[in-house]
């Protein structure tokens, strides 16, 4: 049995620092993981939580015990779990990976999220606070959360005993939940088959930058017909595979875009594509190639327009 | 210009009215000046930020420098203002307004000077606005805290309205731990001829105290090279690299004053290879717009040498009649070149 009152005491003069680290590895997932539908947040492990696992766990020592940090990833469908996987692997040298999907047999249902022990990589942590410091990172899907949340309040780890016909009628839900899944997926697959997607996806993806320069509420039809139009200016892929390079412009041009957006918010007579999400992919193409742009451009909408944007971004067409 | 006009930002705006002036000593008795700043909000702010960035955008922009033998005051009261820590705003740009009033003729039309105090990110900048208006136009001016002032409405109606929308603009960035220089450009919205002689005798000269960045005859030279070597570099088919090689000979020497880089593109090549040549040029160091001076290469504008592999040279000259000489691209890769005409001589060279 761990000596509690060294843990309690430990615990509390090292919480600030796991508090510390907690926060650095969801920036660290939060710089990579920009998708708007993954959601990022963690905590450190309450002292009496700690206390009790090390009681009931007394294989356990204060320094085994990994999840005293903990960073939760809840992504919406299952082939976003190899993404969030695959990313944490390739980032973090030091893991250790419990893939409970893989623990469950075939006739068993429940919990399926998988659960990494991590800390930084060596040439990160040395001489630093976050040395030889753990976390423990859960990836799972939202349906995953929805039944380990409650389940959790339910039946798992029960305050008083559950009777069989209860923990039954939960791995039922469970059973459902996985079913949901699956079933998130194959519609999302059927989605993306239909025309349209790729322009949606494109004006999500927008928005997910657009919404840090300006909170206001824009023509989605308008913002369809762009993307619609410009979209092969990206290439055979179009703008969601290029979205990547795409953020990266967005980052780089960080202050320009600020400057444009706070220069103009309260302004009157502003071009009418400028509070558009699509003002960003403008943006990014006049940078990249004003001349191919205005090519396509002339095509669905008057010059004039993109003329103003392009005065806004600094380089106007010379006329 | 190098700067990044996008983070222009217009922070005061003061304008002088400057009547017209005769040798006689003019009929209104001198400029009219305001005594403080005009009112700005941030819709006008923009307005002259946007003004600004297009009109330095446009293929009428040159990029300039101080000329340190220039006699104008305007140098040294840029140096004044960007280097004072006490607010002269307001008596830098009644000098500068005096000085324009000083130096014009009989010819100059009145108008007004518009002097703005900008900054661009960390950097100080000051822009001037030489705008004409009708004579007989009078413009009332306002009190502002018990001081005069025109109202800047006046100076965006004159700008819009298109009877008087002549205007003159010249942006100048200070440029760290270089006191004394800047990033400079001036431009003219004036279409024609006439419209560079006028930036550049009485508005880039006289007034601002300015020259080009770079001599016309130095400007059309880089160009003439540039345009070579991303012809021969950049540009397979031998077809079209004879093609675009005309293309800038007939460019100068046709009648237009000034080439933009830009416009040639856009006339010239196909989108695919716009932007590639631009920055070509611009790294190539030719300015985006330039006046022509065709002296130093007026006789490389004459004959276009042909030379191949091989070690055969072909010298044509320019104004060949249609279908003297013909060139044509073979499917091995060889260019076969026809020449229909009378031999005049052989000789060993």
């Amino acid at each position: 049995m761990p000596d509690l009152e060294e843990a309690r005491t430990r615990w509390i003069t090292e919480l600030p620092i796991y508090s510390r680290f907690v926060d650095h590895v969801i920036a660290i997932l939060r710089h990579e993981l920009r998708d708007p539908g993954i959601q990022i947040y963690g905590r450190t492990k309450e002292i009496d939580s700690l206390l009790k696992k090390l009681i009931l766990k007394p294989n356990k020592t204060y320094e085994t015990l990994t999840d005293k940090a903990g960073v939760r990833v809840i992504v919406k469908f299952t082939e976003d779990l190899e993404v969030v996987g695959q990313f944490i692997e390739q980032r973090f040298n030091n893991y250790k990976k419990d893939d409970k999907r893989a623990n469950l047999k075939i006739d068993q249902v429940g919990y399926q999220g998988i659960h990494y022990d991590i800390r930084l990589n060596d040439d990160e942590s040395k001489d630093t606070e976050f040395d030889n410091i753990w976390a423990e990172i859960q990836v799972r899907t939202l349906a995953q959360h929805l039944w380990s949340d409650m389940a959790h309040e339910l039946g798992y780890k029960p305050e008083v005993p559950v009777p069989d016909s209860m923990l039954r009628r939960l791995n039922r839900l469970s059973a459902l939940l996985e079913i949901s899944d699956d079933e998130f997926t194959s519609l999302l697959n059927l989605l993306r088959s239909m025309p349209g997607f790729e322009t949606f996806k494109a004006l999500r993806l927008l928005e997910g930058e657009f919404y840090k320069f300006a909170a206001v509420d824009y023509n989605k039809e308008l913002s369809m017909h762009v993307i619609e139009a410009l979209n092969h200016l990206y290439g055979a892929g179009g703008f969601v595979e290029q979205h990547e390079q795409f953020e990266q412009f967005c980052r780089q041009k960080e202050r320009r875009l600020l400057h444009i957006f706070d220069e103009n918010r309260n302004v009157l007579t502003k071009p009418i594509f400028l509070f558009q999400p699509e003002s960003l992919m403008l943006f990014q193409l006049l940078e990249h190639d004003k001349f191919k742009l205005r090519e396509e451009w002339v095509k669905h909408f008057p010059p004039r327009e993109l003329e103003q944007m392009a005065v806004k971004w600094g380089t106007p067409y010379a006329l | 210009m190098k700067s990044d006009l996008a983070l222009l930002k217009v922070n005061k705006v003061i304008i002088h009215e400057v009547p017209k002036h005769t040798k006689y000593g003019g009929s209104a008795g001198g400029p009219v000046y305001s005594e403080v700043e005009s009112q700005l909000d941030q819709e006008l702010a923009v307005y002259f930020q946007e003004k600004t960035i297009s009109s330095l955008g446009s293929n009428k922009s040159f990029d300039i420098e101080i000329d340190s033998s220039s006699e104008s005051p305007v140098p040294a009261l840029l140096t004044k203002h960007f280097n004072s820590l006490v607010e002269d705003f307001v008596e830098t740009s009644k000098k500068m307004a005096e000085h324009l009033y000083n130096i014009q003729d009989g010819t100059n039309p009145a108008g007004l000077l518009a002097v703005l105090d900008c900054t661009l990110h960390k950097e100080r900048a000051m822009g001037l606005i030489k705008l004409e208006k009708e004579e007989g136009v009078r413009l009332k001016q306002q009190l502002l805290g018990g001081r005069l002032t025109f109202d800047l409405h006046i100076l965006r109606d004159l700008v819009l309205t298109e009877r008087t929308r002549v205007y003159k603009l010249a942006l100048f960035v200070s440029i760290p731990e270089k006191e004394g220089d800047y990033d400079a450009a001036a431009s003219d919205n004036q279409t024609g001829y006439g419209s560079y002689n006028e930036v550049a005798t009485f508005f880039l000269n006289k007034f601002l105290g300015c020259k080009l960045r770079k001599e016309p005859h130095v400007a059309t030279k880089h160009f003439y090279e540039a345009v070579e070597s991303f012809v021969n570099e950049k540009v397979e088919d031998p077809v079209l690299r004879s093609q675009y090689h005309g293309h800038v000979v007939s460019e100068l020497l046709s009648q237009s004053p000034t080439v933009s880089t830009e416009q040639f593109a856009e006339t010239f090549l196909p989108v695919d290879l716009r932007k590639s040549f631009v920055d070509h040029l611009k790294s190539s160091e030719v300015p985006a717009n330039f006046p022509k001076n065709n002296e130093l290469i007026d006789r490389r504008l004459k004959k276009t040498l042909y030379e191949f592999q091989s070690g055969i040279r072909v010298i044509a000259p320019n104004d060949l009649d249609d279908g003297r000489m013909k060139i044509t691209s073979l499917e091995n890769g060889d260019t076969k070149v026809e020449i229909q005409d009378r031999l005049e001589e052989v000789r060993g060279k």
